[in-house]
């Protein structure tokens, strides 16, 4: 640190200091040490802060001021929190409305109880018939698989395959140990390459492939197919 | 602590632990011992009034000491009776020299302070006075930190100045003319 540097400081030199950090606190000390001219200024600095505080602080209080400012005070209006208490209670209002408002909205709002989800899971929303409308209605009227048991179907989508907007049907068992995509594909669109029915690849997948009414269904699929697939009586 | 909702016993607390230093506080601010007593009473009529916004204790007395500056503030601007002069007389802080300031007349002190615009003022008192931190001046005075140092150091020097003038002037004999808005010096009491 330079004289320069520590002559802007020396307004720092006795006081409590939160102006200065440690490091520059430590600079300050040690070139007062080595540099006597500095150390002079600030010796003369806190001779002048000394003698102008106590200066300052000379003034005599009248006595028996403190009695009457307490007299007068005794006379005085005491302060009402009004401000914070019409805060808690716009609060309090607040918080009754948006309960009663709950409370109104709750009122009218059916209770779910674990019938209704068990009713809600065994119910037969899907079957072939809404399969296909749907299908239609996203613009891929097809016919859908007519072997598999639409109880088990958990997506019906629509794919990007091969620049061709596809039908595809998820069906999974319940358990979870079966689980099949199928692709229903026009054979005007589509020729199969070197897909076969029967065809094993790595891992556990499998590939069936069906032609049903026009349609070639290729099924690819995990586990056993037939828990997937409906009894041909139903 | 918290007072809320127990104004009477807290602010009798107050005023024993802060009235004399309010009192010189506003004597040092007013120069006149009536005014500083009444603004003293009016300070602590005030935080009565207002003792619910108090909700820490070892903030009381910046508390006290800001609502006493307010009130001072208040009367000035009502009567406009604070007399200004200008630092510029001072021009920069000039280089300190180690020239030792003997005893200071009290009478010499204050009308130095008064000379100072309040917003100089305050800073020197409660620098010097109850020993306030910059930070704390500066919260205070809702300025800057920086802007309470470059006032401190000035006016620091101003005093600096006046009473080592004075201290020298009395010593041959001769009173030295006061600066005065009468003099030509115009108000300057920003950015110095």
């Amino acid at each position: 640190m330079e004289c320069h540097d520590v002559r802007q400081l020396l307004a720092f030199v006795d006081r409590k200091c939160e102006e200065l950090d440690a490091p520059e606190r430590a600079a300050l000390a040690q070139h007062l040490e080595r540099c006597p001219e500095c150390a002079a200024l600030a010796q003369a600095e806190r001779e002048f802060d000394q003698a102008l505080g106590a200066a300052v602080r000379a003034v005599a209080v009248p006595p028996g001021l403190q009695p009457k400012i307490l007299a007068k005070l005794a006379t005085q209006p005491r302060g009402t929190p009004w401000k914070p208490l019409a805060a808690a209670a716009a609060i309090f209002i607040a918080v009754t409305l948006l309960g009663a408002g709950i409370a109104w909205k709750l009122r009218d709002t059916p209770a779910v109880s674990v019938a209704d989800i068990r009713a809600l899971a065994d119910q037969e929303n899907w079957d072939l018939s809404v399969v296909e409308q749907h299908l239609s209605e996203q613009g891929v009227p097809v016919e859908a698989p007519r072997d598999f048991d639409y109880r088990n179907l958990q997506h019906v989508d629509v794919a990007e395959f091969r620049g061709q907007r596809v039908p595809k049907l998820t069906f999974a068992s319940r358990d979870g140990k079966a689980v099949a995509c199928v692709l229903v594909l026009s054979p005007a669109r589509f020729r199969l390459g070197d897909l076969h029915d029967g065809m094993e690849l790595p891992g556990t997948t499998s590939i069936r492939i069906h032609h049903d009414r026009g349609h070639v269904n290729v099924i690819f699929y995990r586990g056993d197919l037939g828990a997937l697939q409906r009894l041909p009586d139903q | 602590m918290l007072w809320f909702g127990s104004a009477r016993p807290a602010i009798e607390s107050l005023v024993e632990s802060h009235y004399a230093a309010l009192y010189r506080y506003a004597y040092r601010l007013s120069g006149a011992a009536q005014e500083a007593e009444d603004l003293t009473q009016e300070t602590f009529c005030l935080a009565q009034t207002k003792l619910f916004q108090l909700r820490e204790a070892n903030r009381a007395k910046a508390w006290l000491f800001s609502i006493l500056r307010n009130a001072y503030l208040h009367k000035v601007r009502t009567s406009k009776q604070e007399k200004q002069v200008s630092l510029d007389s001072i021009g920069e802080i000039p280089d300190r020299d180690s020239e030792r300031l003997s005893d200071i007349d009290a009478a010499q002190l204050q009308n130095a302070l008064d000379e100072l615009p309040e917003a100089f003022k305050t800073p020197i008192i409660l620098f010097y006075f109850e020993e306030f931190s910059y930070k704390e001046i500066a919260e205070q005075m809702d300025v800057p930190l920086g802007t309470v140092m470059s006032r401190l150091a000035r006016a620091k020097a101003f005093l600096r100045q006046r009473l080592t003038d004075r201290a020298e002037l009395v010593e041959m004999g001769t009173p030295k003319p006061q600066a005065s808005p009468a003099s030509g010096e115009g108000m300057r009491t920003e950015g110095l």
